[in-house]
Formats: structure tokens, sequence, C-alpha cells
């Protein structure tokens, strides 16, 4: 299984003298192919006078396509709420006549009158926990514009009710439209509901956020996920995203809620280390949890005590730093909205002055933070004049920023965190070898065994010829969507694998998977994203194994792109057998036999030489490839 | 090491223990991998026993508290199938004492089940109110959810004067409060376009 939860820290070294704080950047990416869970979903929602028009007519469809795309065995229920509560479909198997008895209601759904929004929402509730069975996701979707101004309105007691439902298996999301409702409340209920806050600050937003939410119950691999924490001895741990902590025996538990199938979360651990004695080391343990036992994954980080000189002669790393403060910069903006709101602005002004001024104190040149430093000076001149819409913007934006939640309000997918991090990680990659070689590669791998893999062929080939070939390592990019030894790598994978990979640089990118691509071939050109999909499927990855050669093989193949847009290796290949790499190969065996005997053909020395290769550049690449076949197993590393 | 435990009783496959065990199959060969469940052989005809199910379920109550896999090797190391049985059959602390029901909490915060409205399926469905007809409340309402006694002929009106500020209005008013009404309305509407301005 690819390991899809990922530590980074900020710097691994601590202070022996005096505690000191470091950030962790977590990163956790959901698996792929969930195995469905049955849902019970209660949609809620406001009829109250103030819906009336294109508001209510988005909700109703909103709420058909998301009644739609039930199946028979969840389940089903529907409430409309003014200051009366009516139970428009009772909880029962979302099957052909529920589905169209509910579409019935809501088309005659009007609106009008006032706004029990608590007693709505706990009917709804209810119903949820009518339908609900072992192994059942509970899920109620709260819509409404207006304030709870009917029946149970004090904040408190809703968002404990919040809190109080998600342990019995109902999670509560929200969803506020127009400028009229408590972006705090609705906020905080779903926070503490273990669900998504959302603003539709158009009533055009209201269809997609209600069939998106029911979409995302509908993926969900695995329920109640948790991050737990071994800590050591004398540590402390706090976070700015804003997920329930609880301590048990011992261990910190971060409840992270659903995760939805490719989900990609990212979050924050401030830890505290106590004073040590130089050259110890303190050990940081996670490990993911979930109710299903679908995640299994743990890293761990180690920290070492160290002298004043050692520790701030240290190496920071950057993203690190700016996820933390990205995460630390979006929760003092909540609070200070909060306390704008409250009347307290000039606390609120205050705390946005202090964070900014930490930044700039310690962010040194980077840029990202500098501009996130005046972003909040600005925030706090603002504070005072922020309106309503304002408030609402500033609640959503910040929910999304510490939920790892995209513009469009839904969870982001590794897509665009693979080609995200393989770009940040290009960025800090190293290029070994010479500036102008004439072969050339990028290798993306998926983890530590690939990487080694890259190395041991890079050295090989540039012992060959020193001047003849260049490549740079990204180590780890692929890990996502890689889907590990013996497991298909299904063609989408790839797919969104390449597209990935491809938004990162011009270059020639060889991805290094353990996965097995569909058809059993050893790798796949995609002509039009320049990337190469390789999989070590068959091939001995151990030291001194076939996987080595294997790579260095693909690597000088593919090297040849360089510079020549118009080449082709595949066009130095014929039909019949003459001990050279053009020579035709259906299996692995083949492959390993024709990279022994390791030649290259007149014929296709003469195509090489026409497209603008050095031949005699790389016949001695070619050699260096046989030679890492022929040697026997394990004498070299 | 796992012991293997009895042989005798080899009668499950591997679709049958994850459907009693309620994990996925990958799960179970994970399991196998790290050396919390005895090997079962090799082969799609590999048969698993009830001490493999026992293991799996107190592997799963030992996650439930959030103990790491390694953990959890340690623990079972050394148990056979009787001493496994035996801490199934203790309740985890804190279940026993058990906690009530969404839907039980929910009818203790309103005070009683959703009452009883003609939006039930299968019944035809009136149509629900609208601004125009005024609300027929059409069974009484649990205490929590009570409107006040007079409102169940009435129906609030929400008049926007900006986008910020609204007047709320129940009615029918009185002729009488209507006129007062019309006139507090000019008087606001004068008074919001004036700030405007």
């Amino acid at each position: 299984m690819p390991k899809s939860l990922h530590v980074q820290p900020d710097r691994t070294l601590i202070r022996a003298a005096g505690r000191s704080r470091r950030h962790l950047g977590v990163d956790i990416v959901a698996p792929r192919r969930p195995r469905r869970r049955p849902v019970s979903l209660g949609l809620v929602l406001d009829r109250s006078g103030s819906m009336a028009g294109p508001k209510l007519d988005l909700a109703r469809q909103g709420a058909i396509r998301a009644i739609r795309s039930l199946q028979e065995e969840d389940r089903l229920s529907v409430v409309a709420y003014n200051e009366e509560v009516n139970v428009l479909i009772r909880a029962g198997a979302a099957d052909d006549t529920a589905k169209r008895v509910a579409e019935h209601r809501l088309h005659q759904t009007e609106a009008g009158g006032n706004t029990d929004l608590c007693g709505g929402w706990l009917r709804g509730c209810e119903q949820v926990g009518l339908g609900l069975d072992a192994g059942r996701l509970g899920r109620c979707l709260l819509l409404t514009d207006g304030l709870a101004n009917q029946g149970i309105t004090d904040q408190a007691t809703i968002v404990r009710h919040a809190a109080e439902l998600r342990t019995r298996g109902v999670t509560t999301s929200t969803l506020g439209v127009g400028r009229d409702f408590d972006e705090g409340l609705l906020r905080r209920m779903a926070e503490a509901g273990g669900g998504n806050f959302y603003f539709a600050e158009h009533a055009a937003q209201l269809s997609d956020f209600i069939a998106g939410e029911t979409g995302e119950a509908l993926k969900v691999v695995a329920r109640e996920a948790a991050l737990v924490i071994d800590l050591p001895a004398g540590a402390s741990l706090t976070s700015p995203n804003p997920f329930r902590m609880r301590t048990e025996s011992g261990r910190t538990v971060l409840e992270l809620g659903d995760l939805v199938a490719d989900q990609v979360l990212s979050l924050v651990l401030t830890v505290e280390f106590p004073e040590g004695r130089e050259g110890e080391r303190a050990l940081v343990q996670c490990w993911l949890w979930d109710a299903d036992g679908v995640l299994e994954w743990s890293a761990e980080q180690a920290f070492g005590y160290a002298s004043h000189q050692a520790y701030e002669a240290q190496p920071r790393d950057r993203e690190v730093d700016r996820a933390a403060a990205s995460a630390y910069a979006a929760r003092a903006r909540r609070r200070a909205g909060e306390l704008a709101r409250e009347g307290a602005a000039d606390k609120g002004r205050a705390l946005l002055k202090k964070l900014a001024g930490e930044f700039r104190q310690h962010a040194g040149d980077d840029p990202r933070i500098l501009a996130l430093a005046s972003a909040l000076e600005q925030e706090a001149e603002r504070l005072e004049r922020m309106d309503s819409l304002d408030h609402k913007r500033l609640e959503y934006s910040t929910f999304g920023t510490l939920r790892s939640r995209g513009v469009d309000g839904m969870t982001i997918g590794t897509m665009s965190f693979t080609a995200d991090r393989t770009l940040q990680m290009m960025l800090r990659a190293e290029r070994h070898g010479p500036a102008q070689a004439p072969f050339f590669v990028t290798a993306v791998t998926a983890d530590k065994v690939g990487t080694r893999l890259v190395e041991t062929a890079g050295r090989a080939l540039a012992a060959a010829d020193p001047q003849a070939f260049a490549y740079t390592i990204v180590d780890g990019a692929a890990c996502v969507l890689d889907s590990g030894p013996g497991v298909a790598l299904s063609r989408d994978d790839e797919l969104a694998l390449t597209y990935a990979v491809a938004a990162a640089g011009d270059a020639v990118k060889i991805v290094i998977v353990h996965g097995v691509l569909e058809d059993g071939a050893s790798s796949h050109w995609h002509p039009a994203e320049r990337v190469v999909i390789a999989s070590l499927d068959g091939w001995d990855e151990a030291p001194g194994g076939s996987a080595e050669a294997f790579v260095a093989h693909q690597m000088v193949l593919e090297g040849s792109r360089h510079g020549r847009p118009g080449w082709d290796p595949m066009a130095a290949m014929h039909t019949d057998r003459r001990g050279c790499w053009g020579d035709p190969c259906a299996n692995r065996s083949e492959i390993e036999a024709k990279l022994e005997a390791g030649g290259l053909c007149p014929e296709c020395c003469r195509l090489y030489e026409d497209a603008g290769v050095d031949v005699e550049q790389l016949l001695r690449l070619v050699a260096a490839v046989r030679q890492l076949v022929q040697r026997p197993a394990g004498v070299r590393n | 090491m796992v012991e293997p435990g009895s042989q005798l009783d080899m009668t499950l496959d591997l679709n049958d223990l994850c459907r009693q065990g309620d994990v996925t199959a990958r799960t179970v060969r994970y399991y196998v991998q790290q050396g919390l469940l005895p090997s079962p052989g090799l082969g799609t005809g590999a048969r698993y026993g009830p001490g493999h199910l026992a293991r799996l379920r107190l592997i799963r109550r030992l996650q439930r508290d959030h103990l790491p896999l390694a953990e959890i090797r340690r623990r079972l190391e050394g148990l056979d199938d009787e001493a496994i049985q035996a801490r199934l059959e203790t309740p985890p602390p804190g279940e026993a004492a058990g906690t009530n029901s969404a839907v039980d909490y929910v009818r203790s915060a309103l005070g009683g089940p959703a009452p009883d409205t003609p939006e039930v399926l299968g019944r035809r469905a009136p149509p629900l109110p609208s601004p125009a007809a005024p609300v027929k409340a059409s069974s009484p309402t649990p205490s929590r959810l009570a409107r006040p006694a007079a409102a169940d002929r009435a129906q609030w009106e929400r008049i926007a004067m900006t986008p910020d500020v609204e007047i709320h209005v129940r009615r029918p008013l009185s002729r009488e409060d209507n006129r007062r009404l019309e006139k507090l309305l000019e008087e606001a509407r004068a008074l919001f376009r004036k700030e405007e301005v």
C-alpha cells in the first residue's frame, strides 16, 4: 500500500538548553477505491419567508440532485422548517418510490414564516438516527438563510447538541445562503458536528453545494478518522487546525472526521519540547486511525538535541514554515472576526498585528510569509469596517484553509495535490551531472526504493561518461497515486499521475512506480505530456538486482529525447533480433537478455546520429547499462 | 509469532471472515502479512477458523482504543485462542455503561418524537402552506417547539428595509395596527432612503 501519511518538520534540531517549538507539516491522502458505505442522509431545508423565490428553487433542485444520487441501500429523510417543523420524508430506504415522493413533496414546499433552525435541524438528525444502523454513515445537511429566532436559540446549546449527536453517529454539515444567517454559529455547528460548512454567497451555488456534500458522503472511505500522536516525555502538542483534540492514555488524538476517497488533508502540528541533553533524540510518532481499519499508515520523525550554535545554524524547510504561517494566520483572522462581531475589534486588531509582527521577525526574506504579514496588517486596519458579507466570506475562506478544502468548497483531490507537490519538490530537487548534458531526464519516484535505484543507475552512467548524462530526482512525489507492488495501477490513476507530473517543467519525466501497468507493459510513453510511466513490477529491486539496469536503460532511452523534440527512440526499433537495444521484447526476461547482450546495431546507430545524438557517448552509456546487468547480484551497491 | 491455533474447524473462506469480522480482504491480508493473524495457507482456497475470527475481533477492538499495530501485535503475542476468547468476553471499559442513541438524544432535547404530520410516506400530501395561505397547525406540537397560542392561524412576514434591516410582522393584524404599520414602514423607508443618500 503506498504510504499516504507524510510528516515533514520545519527543522530537526531542538535546543538542549531551553524549550523549543517545532512545526510539523502533516499530509494525509485518503485511499482511492472505497468500499462504499451505505448512508443515512437527512436534508433539512429552511422554508422561512426570506427563502422565497430563486433561493428555494435552487435549494429544491440541489436536494433533488442529491436524492437522485442515492441508491436503494441508502436511507433518506427530508425535513422542511420555518417556525414549524415538517418531516416531508421519514427515514426509509432511498428506493424509487421514496425518491419520487420526495421530489413531489419538495416541489410542493413553499416559503413563509420564521426560522426555528435548531428544531428543524434536530428533527432532521432524529430522522437520520432512525435510519442509522451498524456500519452506516449518518449525515445531516442543514440549509438556512436566516437567524435562529424561534425555538432553541442559545448558540452554546446548539453547538453542544451538534457535538453530542456526532458521538452518536450523526454528522452535521451546514450551508448558509445570502447575507442574513449567522456564519459563526453555522461554522461552529459544522466543526462540532464533524461535518463541513458552506457559504453560498449566490443562490446559484446552492444546488452544487447540496449535491456536492451528498456526493462526498457517498465517497467516504474512512469513517471517523483520527491522527494519533505519541510524544516524547515532557513535550506538548497544539494545532492551529480546528479538529477536536483529546488525550487518551498518554496519546494525543486529533479527530479528523470522515475522509473521502482521494481526499488530501494538510495540517500543522506544533510540538513544544522540554530541555534535553546534547546528542539525545526525541521521537514523535503518529499513525492514522479510522473506525473501519482502512488506514494503517504510520510515520515518525526524530528530533535531535543540539548546542545553541548548531541549533541556530540548521536549515529550515520553507514549505513547512509557510504551511504553519498560513494555518496560524487563518486561525487568527477567524478569531479577530469573532472579536469584531462581539464588539471587541480593538482586541482583534491587536491579535492580527501581533502575529504579523512575529511573521516579520521570523520570516527572513521569504516573500510568501512577508506577504501574509502585510495581508494581516491590512486586515487589522479594515476589521471594524467589515460588513456582514465580509464576515461570511472570512469564516468560509478560513474554514477552507484550515480544513484543506478547495475554492469550490469541496475536498481537494490528489491530482492537483500531486502536481503542486511535484512542483515544490522539483524546485528543491538537485540536478546531478553537467549543466549541458546531451542526455537529461527528471526521474519522479514513489519512495526511497525508487530513489535508490535512480541514484545507482545515475552513478553508473556518470562513471561511464561524466559529460554525457544528467538527471534530477524528485523523491517521493509519485507516492500518492502509485498503487504499490503487485497491485494494478489503473489507467485513470496512470493518466492522473502523468498530467500531474507533466505540469512541472519542460524536461522529459520518468515516473518510477511499483504498481502493475494495466496491459502488463514495463513502461508507457505519454507523448503529449512527455512523460514515461515505468513499472518496477517483476524486476529485482534489491541492491545489485536487475531493476537498476532497467531504470538506467529507461533513463538513457528517454534522456535521448532531451533537446530533440522530434526524436522518438521508438524509431530505432526493429522486428529482428540483432543483440541491440532496438530488438523487440515481449517480456521482462527478453528485455533483460537484450540489455545483457547490450549493444547498438549499425542501423540504430545511424538513426541516433541523424537525430543529433553523439553515438560514441551513447555507446558508453549502453555499455554502463550492460555492466549493471552482468555483474553478479549484490556485489556493488 | 502468532500461534496457528485450532486447525480443527477451518470452515470460513476469506469472504466469510471479512463479512463476520466487518473488514476488507485487504485488511485481512495486511494483518496476516504483519503477523497479527496466523497465515491461512496460500491460494484462493485458504480457510479460516473461529480462532481467526476471534483474533480479528480482538484486533479491531484494540484498534478502537487507538493502539498502533505494533502494540497490538505485542499484546497478542503468546495469547492462545482461549485467552483471546476470554478477553473478548470482557466488555471494554465505557461500553458497558452505554450511551443513548441519536434518536433518544433528540427526543430528550425536544421533549418527544416528531409529531405525526400529514406528510407521511404513502399518503397523499397536501400542499405545504404558502405565504398567501396562512399556516394551519396540523397537530399539537411538542412543548419545546410550541408557538405562541394565538399563532395557529398566523404567519410572519419579513419586510426588508435594507439588506441588513428587516421588520417582522405577524399577520393578521387588526385594522388599527395595520394603519400604524403602514405609517411605520413609510417613516422607516424615508429614514433609510435618507441614510443612503
